[in-house]
């Protein structure tokens, strides 16, 4: 676990006040409040069905809310939100690439359309591929990928211009443990330099592992939040056990369930 | 690492950090490269084959419209101008519908994969529009158009202006009504039954352009006057009307119809732009309120055959792939069956009922490629032991409705048109054990030379195109002729025999049991083809499976 330090605590990298957001009847996001320090590794942590997903897609300006307010560095991200995603970088759960470019094409187009320099895109390109262990696939269409390298390239074009925070919806889901370390690392060494890092996730042992702060969603809200050593400490508990409290404990099975999986 | 030893940091002056702002011209540089390299890196995996094709098509049609278009000055005033609407108009109709029903060809076309760019509105609409304009079939249909009619329809007066420009905003009305119904239909498409609206949208354009080509002598006989009346009140012809003034020296009313067209092209564009930001900021609306209907369907499923069966009828249901090719391969086998019928003109009514079994030729490829269709499930059923004949099965199974369903409404239409009712019910009857035989056919070439398809919609799927299958298509074309004719000769020549006999209406019962007896020996071959293959099938098939 890292602890950010105590200035960039104070300064939030995402401020979310009211956020609400329904799908016809269904209210996905509801009335959700998130303060995300400048320079944390924050977790937002919840079942599936939460509403994790279509909160980083109204934060990040790719789903409009229905109600409420998103700031990113003091940036408002709605109504219009092309100021903060110059702000941001983001690894989607649906990853929509240009399928017909190689890994290094898609970086560079994608450098290119931020307005950077190609001799300065190039240089972080090849740095990129380098350190995400793609660089021997670099010329290979992205159709070809496998879900990991999908996932790793995506984040190299999520940090090639360098963004302050990083928002990633499920960054480790289907990914082998080989690239999950990969991973890790270029996301611990981007928040060392000052980035903000906040990801989604329903996998407790890497959040826990990871992040200083974590808000617990569950049908659309958050239901607790705070660093995970407030969370967790204070009764001597796990993160996943914290999880389980807070989202309504798990399901209970009699004796006779499941009987029929006894071996032999 | 230079790069990641620097990131940006929380505390740093936040202009800094910003990107710098494009121009428009960078950005349309920008897209016309990105556009480019999109189509090489495709064409490239395609083989030298592919790219002298495309290269050859795109030269043919340029050629073809410069000689067509530019022609009107060695003709008549009328026939020049009947030319030209017939020659924009076609050519707006294919541009605005093409991609409807060829799908994936442009990734440019897709908003969505732009969206997390820090672009405006007005970014993304100058990106999209330079990438529009820059492919292969649009700069071929764009010199077509100024070359050819530059040549053919001015003279040293006002024409020598209007004309080209009459021809710039042709292209880009057309450009922006292609973009506008895309972005209709995607939007149209995050909701099942906007899919199947969609689709059938574009199988009911596609299936009456193709009606309208393979009958354009019989129409254009009849009464190709009104047609091109029809034509020329359309938007896609409105550009033509301006050029047709123009030549003709009626100065005024040539700037009021290129007047027009341009208000008709800025219209288009803004409404492009209107729908491309509503699809990248409210485009998941719907997919989210739509699930969990139609979930009983596995619930009556029971034993191999029955849980395989109930499982490719809920594919034929919910898979976009299985139900936009059922839509397709339905429309066109009516259209097909019918025009074909049309063509041997009235008085043959017996011809006209036979006729009819022609539906199923538009629909071979649902019969004969059942491991390609659903690849990603495949995995699944390796795992079990399989494919096994049992899945076979099931997957051929899955295929009769799109054999039987055009041939049967194409019987009730020319049960309407020819009044042979009789006979048309035979007919109808006699299709499903022929149906059964090109299902038996259909398993041999499914397990022999099963070819891979996408499937975006599932993450084993394969996502690549249908990479050099022409061949292979046109080979099981006439090879699915040649087998469904000759599989059911029998039962024709018993057919033909007992035309007057009290037994005639066995005839299709019979050839049931025949045809479903040879089904099952297929069968049976194809379980024990398939064993020890399965790895290899996989691999080629749904290769990200093994990811």
């Amino acid at each position: 676990m890292h602890a950010a330090t105590s200035d960039q605590v104070h300064r939030a990298a995402v401020e979310v006040t009211g956020l609400v957001k329904r799908f016809g009847e269904k209210t996905a996001v509801d009335r959700l409040d998130l303060t995300v320090p400048a320079g944390s590794w924050f977790g937002v942590v919840g079942p599936n069905g939460a509403g994790k997903t279509t909160t980083i897609r109204m934060i990040v300006g790719l789903l409009r809310p229905d109600e409420g307010a998103v700031r990113i560095q003091g940036c408002d991200v709605w109504p219009d939100p092309t100021a903060a995603k110059r702000l941001v970088g983001v690894l989607p759960d649906d990853l929509r690439l240009f399928e017909r470019l190689t890994g290094e094409e898609l970086i560079l187009y994608v450098g290119l359309l931020r307005g950077f320099e190609r001799s300065e895109v190039l240089r972080r390109s090849e740095e990129l591929l380098e350190l995400l262990g793609l660089r021997s696939a670099g010329n290979d269409l992205v159709a070809d990928y496998s879900t990991g390298m999908r996932k790793k390239i995506a984040l190299a074009a999520a940090l090639v211009h360098s963004p302050r925070v990083l928002l990633l919806d499920e960054p480790f889901e289907s990914v082998d443990p080989v690239s999950s370390k990969v991973i890790v690392e270029v996301l611990e060494h981007y928040r060392a330099g000052g980035g903000t890092v906040l990801f989604s996730s329903h996998v407790m042992d890497t959040v826990e592992r990871l992040c200083d702060h974590v808000a617990i969603v569950s049908d659309g809200r958050v239901v607790r939040s705070g660093t995970v050593a407030s969370l967790t400490e204070a009764s001597h508990v796990r993160l996943e056990d914290v999880f389980v409290d807070a989202v309504g404990g798990a399901a209970s099975t009699s004796d006779d369930a499941l009987a029929w999986l006894a071996a032999g | 690492m230079a790069l990641l030893d620097s990131p940006v940091s929380a505390t740093a002056d936040p202009d800094a950090a910003f990107d710098r702002r494009h121009s428009f011209a960078d950005l349309a540089v920008l897209a016309v490269q990105l556009r480019w390299r999109l189509s090489t890196n495709r064409l490239a995996r395609r083989g030298k084959r592919t790219r002298r094709f495309v290269i050859a098509a795109a030269s043919l049609y340029t050629v073809a419209n410069i000689v067509a278009l530019g022609s009107a000055r060695f003709l008549e005033d009328d026939q020049a101008g009947a030319t030209v609407i017939l020659l924009m108009a076609s050519m707006a109709m294919g541009w605005v519908f093409g991609p409807v029903m060829i799908g994936g060809v442009d990734e440019t076309v897709d908003p969505t994969r732009l969206a997390l760019l820090p672009l405006t509105s007005t970014d993304r609409y100058v990106v999209q529009l330079a990438a529009a304009l820059s492919g292969t079939g649009p700069i071929a249909a764009s010199v077509g158009l100024l070359l050819g009619l530059t040549f053919g329809h001015t003279a040293l007066d006002a024409s020598l202006l209007i004309v080209p420009l009459s021809a710039a905003v042709a292209i880009l009305f057309m450009v922006g009504a292609a973009r506008s119904l895309a972005a209709l239909l995607a939007i149209a498409q995050r909701s099942r039954t906007g899919r199947d609206l969609a689709v059938l949208l574009a199988a009911l354009v596609g299936g009456t352009m193709f009606t309208l080509a393979q009958l354009s002598r019989d129409v254009l006989g009849a009464g190709g006057g009104a047609l091109l009346d029809v034509l020329s009140w359309l938007p896609f012809a409105w550009p033509a009307r301006a050029i047709n003034a123009a030549r003709s020296g009626d100065v005024v009313v040539a700037c009021g119809w290129l007047l027009i067209s341009s208000i008709a092209m800025v219209l288009a564009h803004l409404l492009w732009i209107r729908l491309g930001n509503f699809l990248l900021l409210n485009g998941e609306r719907v997919a989210q309120t739509r699930r969990s209907r139609r979930r009983a369907l596995l619930s009556g499923a029971s034993g191999e055959f029955g849980g395989a069966l109930a499982r490719q009828w809920v594919y034929l249901l919910r898979s976009p792939n299985s139900r936009v090719g059922f839509v397709f391969g339905t429309v066109f086998g009516i259209a097909f069956a019918l025009v074909q019928i049309v063509q041997q003109g009235e008085g043959n009514s017996a011809a006209a009922a036979f006729g009819i079994l022609l539906a199923m030729l538009a629909n071979l490829g649902a019969a004969t490629n059942v491991l390609g269709f659903d690849a990603g499930s495949l995995w699944l059923e390796v795992l079990a032991g399989g494919p096994s004949r049992a899945n076979m099965i099931a997957r051929q199974l899955i295929a009769l409705p799109n054999l039987l369903l055009p041939t049967w409404v194409s019987g009730l239409i020319v049960g309407v048109w020819t009044g042979e009712w009789r006979l048309v019910a035979l007919v109808c009857l006699l299709a499903v054990p022929v149906a059964f035989n090109v299902l038996s056919f259909g398993m041999v070439t499914s397990v022999v030379s099963p070819a891979p398809l996408p499937d975006w919609d599932n993450p084993f799927g394969n996502r690549q195109g249908n990479e050099s299958r022409a061949t292979r298509v046109a080979v099981i074309a006439l090879g699915g002729v040649a087998s469904a004719i000759g599989l059911s000769a029998p039962i024709f020549i018993v057919l033909f025999r007992s035309l007057r006999e009290w037994y005639l209406w066995l005839v299709p019962l019979g050839g049931l049991v025949y045809a479903v007896t040879l089904f099952l020996l297929v069968s049976l071959w194809s379980g024990r083809y398939l064993r020890g293959r399965e790895p290899k099938l996989i691999e080629r098939l749904a290769p990200r499976a093994l990811n």
